[in-house]
């Protein structure tokens, strides 16, 4: 063996001694580093996150992300706010096209099917019941439901995919201005039995349909009207129609006409017909919301959301914001059900998340009580965790502005009865309120009401099937 | 002067048959001419790949976003890029999506591209324009023919749609592109386009140099065309195979980038999310450049793995053979 041949030979050696010496090195004391960060801690990864969430959902996600900052620091969050006008399907059609979608996307409830048949977001079902993230049943049944396409949904393939998970739940309920109810001799005893009659009496949570039409009459005084109910399928139509016993407006037709519906509508009726409604014209300059009515004094008790508390708390009803000023009610039973509607904001992991362990990680992290409690703080939150909505100490229940009888909301987002339909072109839109406001004015200028009912559905139907030509 | 040698020493030893220039003998000088023609090669080799692998064998230690001098800035993290990868979902995807790719590309690769060869190994008229004509996917670029299979595969007016119906398919609704299992073979049908001119060329180099004595004599004994695919022509391009195979590898590891990230960009729902988008995507959208250098060196790993493979069933086919 020549000299130089066995100098390159030892050369070589060194090198490889060197290099696997470093290697090894490195990776020893990288191992210690990292073993010791994923022990301390579970559904924490690094890089970056991005979400895209609602104008109106800023505060309480800031507040939530506050909180996965401190828990998981190294998971850098970025946002974009957007509105629900419809520009936002767009706005992210765009960024879809762009290859920029956000990992984590806000809809609601009856906007989902657009995002979901769009191809904007992924079926959660693979990463639900696992063991790194939450059982499906985590979350209110009656608020998850909003994200399932059912059978006789399009495409064929979403039905039983859960698309979202529920962040809130906004069940309604009745608000009351308190000093109204006292004026008129009632009183709320949740528990207790409800007596009452046009003088006053007791109102309890499992007051009736019935009785709830006698308190607001009674509330109808000078240019206070006793109630403010919402011309709105989904808060108050399908479920009250589902209670009697058909769905309104199902995946693949509607029952808007039968005898369901007519002894439906004509509780619904009763209130505007016998003039203790806020009348729907007053409604319609409203957009439909009675929110303004209530928080003007115009209406004594009117149909709402916890989502509705923020603004209620400084309105004229409660103008210091004291929580003995107004109080919450349970939707009056029917048959012995809370014909309770709801909807929700949600979230949902996007097609083009490139952060997905992070996308999981957050939100499994904003579920927990500790992610919901920024949240929930803000006062417009009652979450969609069924444990956590259940529970009588968690942060929402303690909210300084809470009204009187605040457990209400519990009773409301466990007896959830119809929500948003999951069939693109079903859920309620436009035109199907519309025929709704038709129907009424027609029953008020004097059209009987089933007969109204009748041309209603002929035109639901035919939205219906435009609907699925459309999908076609 | 070049000396005679005989013909079936020059085959055996892979030469042209005819006259074989023996190799002279060394001469002073002959080192630093050497050194003088390969060192700037050699020169550019180690700046511009030497350097990057070890370099990205090194930042996957380390994290960094780009920002700043990275002897600075970078931050040291021992192997949690690694052990990242264990937990990231998107990793287990985009590596299995890859495999996919690679399997269902490289292997009708090989085979379409000699019997393409096959099919253009003989004289006849007009020959050399055909055998342009098959040059034509390998001169055009894969960003322009990623466009123009996005047309084919355009679900309402694209080509294959309109073949879909015409043979009484149906074809997906949402388009070949759109669709999760339809997307990544149409991208593999696009690489395996894109990459059959180079695999042509190689083969018909090799099957050029079988001698056409050992095919007729194969012929006389009674073989049949099969029998002579199997038992002259595959074993004489066996050494190239293993080239063409490897090349396609290199292409569809690599070259698979460029396709999904003009036609597809990972999607639908993870369908196209092959490993170095994944990559791209981690260091140039994140700016996770120490994260990204680790899931390089994991490619590079699944890279050299495969080729392992191929050579050893190579070295298997031929022992048994």
């Amino acid at each position: 063996m020549t000299r130089r041949t066995r100098s390159v030979r030892l050369g070589k050696r060194f090198i490889a001694v060197a290099g696997a010496s470093a290697l090894a090195a490195g990776l020893a004391g990288g191992v210690g580093a990292s073993v010791a960060s994923a022990k301390a801690k579970p559904f924490c990864t690094s890089g970056p996150l991005t979400v895209t969430v609602f104008n109106f959902s800023e505060v309480p996600f800031k507040a939530a992300a506050a909180g996965f900052k401190k828990y998981c620091p190294s998971v850098h969050i970025t946002f974009a706010v957007q509105t629900t006008d419809n520009l936002y399907p767009v706005a992210l059609q765009t960024e879809k096209l762009a290859g920029k979608l956000t990992d984590i996307v806000e809809t609601y409830d009856s906007l989902s099917p657009t995002l979901e048949t769009d191809g904007l977001v992924q079926p959660l079902n693979k990463y639900l019941n696992k063991k790194d993230f939450y059982p499906a049943n985590y979350w209110l049944k009656g608020m998850s439901q909003s994200y399932i396409p059912p059978k006789g949904a399009l495409p064929q393939k979403f039905v039983g995919e859960q698309f979202f998970v529920p962040i809130e739940a906004d069940a309604t309920v009745f608000y009351y201005n308190v000093a109204d109810l006292t004026k008129a001799g009632f009183t709320v005893n949740p528990t207790g039995t409800t007596s009452v009659s046009a003088s006053g009496g007791t109102i309890s949570d499992s007051w009736t349909w019935q009785q709830a039409e006698t308190v607001w009459s009674a509330l109808t005084k000078g240019s206070t009207y006793g109630v403010c109910e919402r011309p709105d399928w989904q808060a108050e139509w399908n479920p009250l129609i589902k209670v009697e016993g058909a769905t309104a407006l199902g995946e693949a037709s509607a029952n808007v006409s039968g005898s369901a519906a007519l002894n439906a509508f004509q509780l619904l009726l009763g209130p505007e017909q016998n003039g203790s409604d806020v009348s729907f014209a007053t409604l319609t300059k409203n957009g439909d919301q009675c929110d303004p009515s209530f928080e003007s004094g115009q209406a004594a008790m009117s149909v709402g959301v916890r989502g509705d508390l923020p603004g209620i708390i400084g309105s004229q009803v409660d103008p210091t914001g004291s929580p003995t000023d107004i109080g919450v009610l349970p939707i009056p039973e029917v048959d012995g059900v809370h014909p309770t509607g709801g909807g929700s904001v949600a979230w949902g992991v996007s097609t083009q998340a490139h952060h997905l362990k992070a996308a999981l990680d957050f939100l499994h992290y904003f579920y927990s009580p500790a992610g919901y409690a920024g949240a929930e703080a803000t006062g417009g939150i009652v979450p969609a965790v069924a444990s956590i909505a259940a529970d009588p100490t968690a942060p929402w229940t303690k909210f300084a502005g809470n009204p009187v009888n605040n457990a209400a909301y519990s009773i409301s987002a466990a007896s959830v009865q119809a929500i948003a339909p999951q069939t693109q072109g079903t859920v309620f839109n436009d035109l199907q309120a519309t025929f709704l406001i038709n129907m009424i004015n027609s029953v008020l200028s004097g059209t009987s009401l089933q007969s109204a009912l009748n041309t209603m559905q002929t035109a639901v139907n035919s939205d219906y099937a435009s609907a699925k030509s459309g999908l076609g | 002067m070049a000396k005679l040698i005989p013909e079936p020493l020059a085959e055996s030893a892979g030469a042209p048959v005819g006259l074989v220039a023996q190799a002279p003998a060394k001469k002073r000088g002959d080192g630093l001419a050497a050194g003088f023609m390969i060192g700037p090669n050699v020169t550019l080799f180690t700046v511009f790949v030497v350097v990057p692998i070890f370099g990205a064998l090194a930042l996957s230690f380390f994290n960094w976003n780009l920002s700043g001098d990275p002897f600075t800035t970078a931050k040291w993290v021992g192997l949690s890029n690694y052990t990242k990868m264990f937990s990231d979902p998107l990793v287990l995807i985009s590596v299995k999506n890859t495999l996919y790719f690679v399997a269902m590309g490289v292997v009708p690769t090989v085979f379409i591209s000699l019997g393409l060869a096959m099919l253009i190994n003989f004289r006849f008229p007009g020959v050399s324009i055909v055998r342009s004509l098959y040059l034509v996917p390998a001169a055009v670029s894969l960003a322009a023919s990623a466009v123009i299979w996005q047309y084919i595969y355009e679900p309402k007016f694209g080509l294959l749609s309109y073949l879909f119906d015409q043979v009484g398919l149906t074809p997906p609704i949402n388009g070949f592109l759109s669709t999760t299992a339809y997307a990544l073979p149409s991208l593999d049908l696009v690489c395996v386009w894109t990459t059959l001119p180079i695999g042509v060329l190689l083969y018909l180099a090799a099957l050029q140099r079988i001698p056409a004595s050992v095919i007729e004599a194969a012929t006389l004994d009674g073989a049949g065309w099969f029998r002579r695919v199997r038992y002259v022509i595959w074993p004489g391009v066996s050494n190239m195979t293993l080239l063409v195979a490897i090349i396609s590898l290199i292409a569809f590891t690599a070259g698979g980038f460029d396709l999904v990230n003009i036609l597809t960009r990972g999607q639908p729902i993870y369908a196209t999310e092959t490993l170095i988008y994944y990559i791209y995507y981690t260091a140039v959208n994140d700016f996770q450049w120490g994260y990204a250098a680790a899931l390089s060196v994991l490619q590079f790993v699944i890279i050299v793995g495969i080729l392992v493979l191929l050579v050893a069933a190579r070295q298997f086919l031929v022992r048994r053979s």
